[in-house]
């Protein structure tokens, strides 16, 4: 799908390069996705019947289509509902479908990348049965996963990586430790930047015990910290572990079904407060893609008071500000008409930080800020979220950068399966324990 | 719009006008001529196209409303009748008022008929998350078949002989600007409704947060606006438009209810807003391009053709052409994601 530049891949003593993914499939390499790459409308066969070539035949033929996939499926003794709608089946049936096509596929390697990420401990335990009955058939298994300790289990060696490099390489499973591992995923683990700042001031905000449902992911299972002014805490860890939950509750954007939030000493009024929310999502969620760079800047801006009177907008004091938070901030467009669209991934950063930065909050929720950010607009982030602080701001920050973790947080903490646990729990923090 | 896409769709519309009349077979010079002249020949023909855009334009300006939160209303035409009918009820209740009196009543209650019948599918979908394509698709039968009914119950007009309501007394109707024709003073209503909607949706915080909300809806939440609340009200508020739309159509035309009172007015206005670029002064050319073309077919009768089903086909084809001119035209965004 990404095509190597450079290297070589070497299989059975080959070298091979592949143009598209058939060609790796032809040679023998099958991917399980972590993301299912499956029709939620077709049935089970449909999407079984999609793995073959097509082009043999122009009657669609989905029995014969998928007797190689029930054939393998029956191997590993799974019963498949070949008329079910694929969306309606839970995340561990899709999986079987996904695994069912690449072992049809007849492939020598089977790359399963993060495949436990959203299984049942069960549907885990099941996946790993099948691998054993994989690797006993002679096949090569490539296991993609930052849990250690179903690394641990499942590998039999394993290969390091950070950043796109690889920092150990083939070590006998036997011969290692999770604490190594965990060590050699982090790198060194400092104190984190801000500790040796002394603060004084009463607690801002403080969550006790807070609980809150998500409809189809990980919510809060009961959440205690306080921020004080001025003070930056991290919340890391693995996504899905709660993160979204936990911005949109402080962000006052979702209610918690239990425990309580209050802000300094009194109530949690979201409303009343100026609250700076940095979505990790910044086109869904911070922008509205289409409209201008001055659009944009209203979208938290459309509550300034000095900018309209009785609610109609004044252009000329909308402009003058606008201009103002461009030039701030450095936000680098053709000019305030200009879509956001059109702006780069740090501009349009740079412009949610413009909006919602420049009001001084009292209050900021920054959710994975420098997510797909190049290294000079991640640093000019932190600037000025540290800068933020600095001027007396509460800082909540969740991240799943370890490195930003450390270098951003006073203190932090780390978000697993919905509850905190110290940060000094490292192994945590990648998920070993999750 | 820049100066160039106008150009293109200028040019694009005169096309398929064009291979439409090609596509029925009619002579294209004689037939423009003859489209030019039902429209725009004399004076008659300029009022018959301003009178025919006039319910085209409210109905369309109320779409534009609703389109611009996300809501995607294409019941203009029931709510169009339903205003029509509040507006007739309020005439059989009140008739004893004096005219200017009455005509502001029957204003009113135009407005009040179509955003209440409006109102049913905004709560259907923000309570229940009914998808608002197919409830205000649907309700429109239903106001159909309850203006049959009111006109032969109801609103029928006192003798019971034909199924039609009272007609209004003429002191009642809207001024006619000149007597010889049916230009009437309502006429004037889209073009200062266009205005204010512009300026309404350009230049207020509630206007602003309208558009937020329709251009995404996510990002709107975050900002705390109500999301549901802001799109329910706007497909309220469109629906006000299109009862507008009725009344005026009722106080300034036909002056009473029958079965075929909208000659499908709330989907002729759909092309009309798209065409407009959903822009309440863009509305104003398309909505006086289509009007032109419903006054000016009248003319190709003489040719033999069905002067209807050749508006439709344009309109059908003017859509299909403005979303291949979109696509054309569209801003070419930059994939660089760097600082």
């Amino acid at each position: 799908m990404i095509r190597s530049y450079e290297g070589d891949f070497v299989l059975d003593g080959r070298a091979i390069k592949f143009a598209d993914p058939f060609e790796a499939q032809r040679a023998g390499i099958s991917l399980v996705h972590q993301h299912f790459a499956l029709v939620p409308n077709f049935t089970v066969a449909e999407n079984l019947a999609l793995a073959s070539p097509l082009t043999t035949t122009r009657w669609l033929d989905l029995r014969q289509l998928c007797a190689p996939a029930l054939e393998a499926a029956q191997n590993v003794g799974w019963e498949l509902d070949l008329d079910a709608r694929t969306g309606s089946l839970s995340v561990g049936e899709q999986q079987r479908i996904e695994i069912v096509r690449a072992l049809a596929a007849g492939g020598k390697v089977l790359l399963f990348d993060e495949p436990t990420a959203t299984l049942s401990a069960a549907e885990v335990a099941d996946l790993f049965r099948v691998m054993r009955i994989m690797k006993d058939a002679g096949r090569a298994i490539v296991f993609i996963s930052h849990k250690l300790d179903e690394v641990m289990e499942i590998a039999d060696r394993v290969t390091v990586m950070r950043r796109g490099e690889v920092v150990a390489q083939r070590l006998e499973i036997a011969e290692t430790s999770p604490e190594a591992l965990a060590r050699l995923m982090v790198g060194e683990v400092e104190e984190p930047a801000g500790a040796a700042r002394s603060l004084t001031s009463e607690p801002a905000l403080v969550a006790e015990d807070v609980v809150s449902v998500m409809p189809r992911a990980v919510g809060l299972n009961g959440v205690s910290f306080e921020i004080r002014s001025g003070e930056i805490v991290g919340f890391g860890g693995v996504d899905g572990n709660g993160q979204i939950a936990l911005a949109e509750v402080a962000a006052g954007l979702r209610r918690p079904e239990a425990g309580k939030l209050s802000w300094r000493g009194g109530e949690f009024r979201p409303d009343r407060l100026r609250i700076a929310y940095i979505p990790q999502d910044r086109r869904r969620d911070g922008l509205a893609t289409e409209m201008s760079v001055l659009e944009n800047l209203l979208i938290d801006g459309h509550r300034v008071g000095s900018l309209s009177r009785f609610g109609v907008l004044s252009t000329t004091s909308v402009t003058k500000w606008a201009q103002r938070l461009v030039e701030e901030f450095d936000i680098r467009a053709d000019s305030l008409d200009t879509p956001v669209a059109n702006l780069s991934g740090g501009n349009q950063q740079k412009l949610i930080l413009a909006r919602t930065l420049s009001e001084t909050p009292e209050l900021i929720v920054a959710h994975n800020p420098t997510r797909g950010l190049d290294v000079r607009a991640a640093s000019y982030v932190h600037r000025c979220l540290r800068s933020a602080a600095e001027r007396g701001a509460a800082v909540l920050l969740i991240t799943t950068e370890v490195d930003e973790l450390i270098a951003l947080s006073d203190r932090f903490f780390v978000l697993s399966a919905g509850r905190l646990l110290s940060g000094r729990d490292v192994a945590a923090l990648i998920g070993g324990r999750s | 719009m820049t100066f160039r896409n106008l150009l293109i769709l200028i040019a694009g519309l005169m096309a398929i006008l064009v291979l439409t009349l090609l596509a029925f077979r009619l002579p294209v010079a004689d037939s423009l001529g003859l489209l030019a002249e039902g429209a725009f020949g004399d004076k008659f023909g300029v009022h018959r196209t301003i009178v025919k855009a006039t319910p085209l334009l409210l109905v369309a300006l109320g779409l534009i409303l609703s389109w611009r939160a996300g809501m995607f209303n294409v019941g203009g035409d029931g709510q169009l009748l339903c205003g029509a009918m509040a507006s007739a009820s309020a005439y059989a209740i009140f008739h004893d008022l004096s005219p200017p009196l009455l005509q502001a009543l029957i204003l009113v209650s135009g407005i009040l008929g179509g955003a209440a019948f409006a109102l049913i599918p905004a709560a259907l979908y923000a309570r229940r998350g009914v998808n608002v394509v197919i409830g205000t698709i649907l309700l429109n039968f239903v106001a159909i078949a309850l203006m049959r009914w009111a006109v032969r119950g109801p609103l029928q007009e006192p003798s019971g002989a034909i199924p039609q309501s009272e007609p209004l007394a003429k002191a009642v109707l809207f001024t006619r600007l000149d007597p010889q024709s049916d230009l009437h003073v309502g006429v004037i209503l889209p073009f200062l409704f266009a205005l204010a909607l512009y300026v309404w949706l350009s230049f207020t915080v509630s206007g602003f947060r309208l558009r937020l909300v329709g251009s995404n809806p996510n990002a709107a939440r975050v900002a705390r606006i109500d999301v549901s609340r802001t799109q329910a009200l706007a497909l309220v508020f469109s629906g006000a438009f299109c009862g507008l739309a009725g009344a005026v159509e009722y106080l300034g035309v036909s002056g009473y209810l029958f079965d075929g009172f909208s000659p499908n007015f709330g989907f002729l206005a759909i092309p009309v807003a798209l065409l407009g670029g959903l822009h309440p002064i863009g509305v104003l050319a398309s909505g006086v391009y289509f009007g032109a073309l419903m006054a000016g077919s009248k003319r190709l009768e003489a040719l033999g053709a069905a002067p209807s089903a050749l508006v439709f086909v344009m309109q059908g084809v003017g859509v299909l052409g403005y979303v291949a001119l979109q696509w054309v035209t569209r801003p070419r965004t930059r994939e660089a994601d760097t600082a």
